[in-house]
């Protein structure tokens, strides 16, 4: 995958496909404290205690047809590269989280990438599900709840092309603005 | 024909950068996706293949002085990348062909480079 935006698509998927109606996203980054880090955090079907052990095993999969599952295991592996920390917690019929920590600044880390493109895709994708999308760069907060929009739009659907198209605008600027921190020359970016 | 030119036919190149910033020598080339690994076993003047486009590749290329950037895959780096890549000037390149393809032909060309020498 190019960047952490595919790998958090690739998990908030797998909360969709285990029945998910509240989807979290959270991504914390601070570069004094050089952390990168996010959360996806579901109320889908959850996972059996002795499955989470598979799901970081590439050869496990629910899928029927396909042989392999790759999508946490090489997330797993991004971080692992960087020295960072991987955390899979799951309750059956509760929920499931996972949770991925980079040394921000480490040459191997992929960039965040495309934030906006990911949030749009869920949306289209999750049908009644109601996802928050909280971004934390610096101490400085960014907080997005399709409920909240829901309320403001007043009976009209969340997926009809307008309203996408003003969303895509909204959140690329937000989320552009909160981020634009002084980087140093060289140093790891993105 | 210049290596330069050599290099840009037989790879199918285009570059995206100002022709300008096509001013160092290739004095060999280098494969890797690894941004630590590149930056750890790539030398200066070697020209860089790799499947990454985003403006991290437009550091390690700064800080290693390769002679340039073939981004492969048929892939286009956004223009943040660019405009970075033209600021640093480290030419972007890039290609149809896949890492293995055009790792092929530089090899080829750096086979028959030698000999001729």
């Amino acid at each position: 995958m190019e960047d952490l935006s595919q790998h958090l698509l690739d998990l908030s998927f797998n909360s969709l496909a285990a029945g998910c109606t509240d989807l979290q996203i959270c991504i914390r980054e601070d570069l004094k404290s050089n952390i990168l880090e996010f959360i996806v955090r579901d109320n889908g079907h959850g996972i059996d205690q002795e499955d989470i052990e598979k799901v970081l095993d590439p050869f496990f999969t629910t899928k029927e047809n396909a042989r392999v599952g790759l999508g946490i295991s090489l997330l797993k592996e991004a971080v692992e590269r960087c020295g960072g920390i991987f955390k899979i917690d799951s309750l059956p019929r509760i929920g499931t989280c996972v949770q991925a920590g980079f040394p921000r600044d480490h040459m191997d880390r992929a960039p965040l990438g495309d934030m906006t493109g990911t949030i749009i895709s869920l949306i289209t994708a999750g049908g009644d599900m109601e996802m928050v999308y909280h971004h934390e760069f610096n101490r400085k907060q960014f907080y997005f709840s399709t409920e909240e929009l829901k309320l403001s739009l007043e009976g009209i659907s969340i997926q009809t092309t307008a309203v996408l198209v003003w969303l895509e605008e909204y959140l690329s600027k937000e989320i552009k603005a909160l981020r634009r921190g002084k980087d140093e020359k060289f140093g790891r970016a993105g | 024909m210049s290596l330069w030119n050599k290099i840009m036919e037989s790879l199918e190149l285009k570059l995206l950068t100002s022709p300008e910033t096509l001013k160092r020598q290739v004095r060999g080339a280098y494969c890797g996706d690894l941004l630590s690994d590149v930056l750890a076993h790539v030398a200066p003047g070697d020209l860089w293949v790799t499947i990454h486009r985003h403006r991290n590749v437009v550091a390690v290329s700064t800080l290693t002085n390769v002679s340039g950037v073939v981004i492969t895959g048929d892939r286009y780096p956004d223009r943040e990348t660019l405009e970075v890549a033209e600021r640093e000037a480290i030419p972007l390149l890039v290609t149809k062909l896949n890492n293995f393809q055009a790792s092929g032909k530089l090899y080829q060309i750096f086979s028959e480079y030698s000999q001729e020498m």
